[in-house]
């Protein structure tokens, strides 16, 4: 009795593995709970017992919800956090755990805990179609019987053969990225076709965030199109994203704590904090990172990034396109555009948003609560946010011709310094529909 | 008789050495046995058909992962090839060259030539690009 006891109480006080399928309207979840002690956030359904539904949650979403649901081994759970009563989720995970609660530590920790001891049984397999079929073939290795090339292992075929850009003939492997791959921005979708380790093609996916009804807090960008907002609430805003990109960038390239430390500085962040931000610059670029792995990794040609209002990935190019610098409110509080330019690469764009980050905190400091801008066009975190018009939206048809004859790794460097995010374009989608396009 | 009984002896010793082996390898056995059945033992929790599918991030796989490679590293390879063997034959050489004299500086040259062919192809194929 007393080891059972003892045994039962070390298990319950075992941090939480969670895997998360976050909406675009529960974009922070993931980075809040990296922050947690109580909460181990593990980079797939292979290390999880929890799978945490936050937001909502659309059908693409939720067939990966699915699919990661049951590559999650026994015992298991489902929470569903801040999504809408009635919708596909319980239709899909029947009896599933529901918490409408501010912080879902609570009641992961809770689930979890019961879990561990037996007294709430693990969640019944949905099946997901990634089951597999049964071997299929007569040869020896079930290839099929002639060849290597005949037969379907496991209900699936061989690869194609295609001729790679040496001349050699070679297998080309198509790997879908679902919504929920590790490596890669969240949400992002498409089929990379790989010619050994080097990308041969890349078809870019459709948004799996993409909902008319969108039901969490507005962002204050998104606002800022229709409403008149603080300067300071949009600097502090952008800020933090930036903040959190160059995390996502550092944890892309293996430096897992050091992300985790400018995560922790992004959620508490202040107008004060700007010696903090430029020392963080100062060690990341001297030391850490631009030293080696990020630098001539993502080279972009400026050519291809003009026109496109991309915001810090246009200005690390050496390109001068910033709304704020034609803005009364924020000429009054004497923006100056702030221009990397010195290389165009992976570790520029990381020097460029630190830049940024610190300027937005002194605009923000400046500004005090009074100054407010008015409503229109806005130059987000990640470029001009416009009625219909996300960045993501327009750097999306660039990406292809980005990542071919790169390996893995160098697109998932890429990938990160890019910034991309599904989450803006869904809420742009959501917020300027075309009735209220029509409307302007 | 004594000669016989040294014989017996050496007999006795080798076998005594065999079996303290057959031992350990005994032992050796027993113990991988009994971790593997602790192994299963403990865990208890059976792999489900789904958990053996590659998880792509929620979409299936399309094509069976059992595909050709390309191994990109072959130049390396090469170069390593070309440059090792050349040294593996120079030492041996350095002492024939000294008895041999211009003979064996005429067949050194010729060997290198053809080493140097493969080292002439990695260039081509960018393998004395750093990075």
């Amino acid at each position: 009795m007393g080891l059972s006891s003892l045994l039962g109480r070390l298990a319950t006080d075992a941090p939480v593995a969670v895997t998360v399928v976050a909406g675009a309207d529960a974009g922070d979840v993931a980075p809040d709970l990296c922050l947690r002690p109580e909460v181990s956030l593990v980079t797939g359904p292979r290390q999880a017992e929890v799978l945490l539904l936050a937001g909502t949650c659309t059908d693409d979403l939720l067939r990966a919800a699915l699919a990661a649901h049951d590559a999650i081994p026994p015992p298991r759970i489902v929470l569903a956090w801040r999504a809408a009563p009635g919708d596909v989720v319980s239709a899909a995970f029947p009896g599933v755990e529901r918490c409408e609660d501010e912080d879902p530590v609570p009641t992961l920790r809770r689930i979890a805990a019961e879990l561990r001891t037996g007294q709430r049984p693990s969640s019944p397999l949905r099946g997901a179609p990634t089951a597999r079929s049964a071997w299929r073939g007569v040869g020896p290795f079930g290839q099929g019987g002639r060849g290597r090339r005949g037969g379907e292992p496991y209900g699936r075929p061989l690869a194609r053969r295609e001729t790679a850009r040496d001349g050699l003939l070679i297998d080309a492997l198509e790997v879908p990225v679902g919504p929920l791959q590790t490596g890669v921005p969240d949400g992002f979708t498409g089929t990379i076709t790989f010619h050994g380790d080097l990308v041969a093609r890349l078809e870019v996916g459709r948004n799996p965030f993409l909902s008319p009804h969108l039901t969490g807090c507005q962002p204050a960008f998104l606002r800022s199109l229709e409403h008149p907002v603080a300067v300071e609430e949009l600097e502090l805003e952008r800020a933090r994203a930036l903040l959190r990109a160059v995390a996502w960038t550092l944890r892309v390239h293996g430096l897992v704590s050091l992300g985790e430390r400018v995560l922790r500085l992004a959620a508490g962040l202040r107008p004060q904090d700007q010696d903090q931000v430029v020392r963080l610059r100062r060690f990341v670029t001297r030391w850490a990172v631009s030293g080696g792995q990020l630098r001539r990794v993502g080279v972009i040609d400026p050519a291809l990034l003009a026109g496109r209002s991309l915001g810090p990935l246009a200005r690390a190019a050496g390109l001068t396109e910033d709304l704020r610098a034609e803005d009364p409110a924020y000429l009054a509080l004497g923006f100056e555009l702030a221009n990397e330019a010195a290389n165009n690469d992976a570790a520029g764009r990381l020097r460029q948003r630190l830049m940024e980050t610190e300027q937005a905190l002194q605009l923000a400091q400046r500004a005090g609560p009074e100054a407010v801008r008015a409503p229109g066009p806005v130059e987000g975190p990640r470029g001009v946010i416009r009625a219909g018009s996300a960045p993501a939206d327009r750097l999306e048809p660039l990406l292809p011709q980005l990542v071919v004859g790169l390996g893995w790794q160098d697109v998932a460097g890429l990938l990160a310094s890019l910034d991309l995010d599904r989450r803006e374009a869904a809420w742009v989608a959501a917020t300027t529909s075309p009735a209220s396009g029509a409307r302007r | 008789m004594t000669v016989s009984t040294g014989v017996d002896g050496d007999a006795v010793t080798g076998l005594a050495t065999y079996g303290a082996a057959l031992a350990v390898f005994a032992a050796a056995l027993a113990a991988v046995m009994v971790l593997r059945w602790a192994g299963t033992a403990i865990t208890e929790v059976p792999l489900e058909e789904h958990a053996q599918v590659p998880f792509t991030g929620g979409e299936p796989p399309r094509f069976h992962a059992w595909n050709r490679y390309h191994v990109r590293y072959y130049v390396m390879t090469l170069m390593f090839l070309a440059f090792d063997l050349e040294m593996v034959y120079m030492y041996p050489w350095a002492v024939v060259f000294a008895r041999e004299g211009l003979v064996a500086f005429v067949e050194m040259g010729m060997f290198a030539a053809i080493l140097m062919l493969g080292v002439v192809y990695a260039w081509r194929e960018r393998g004395l690009t750093w990075a």
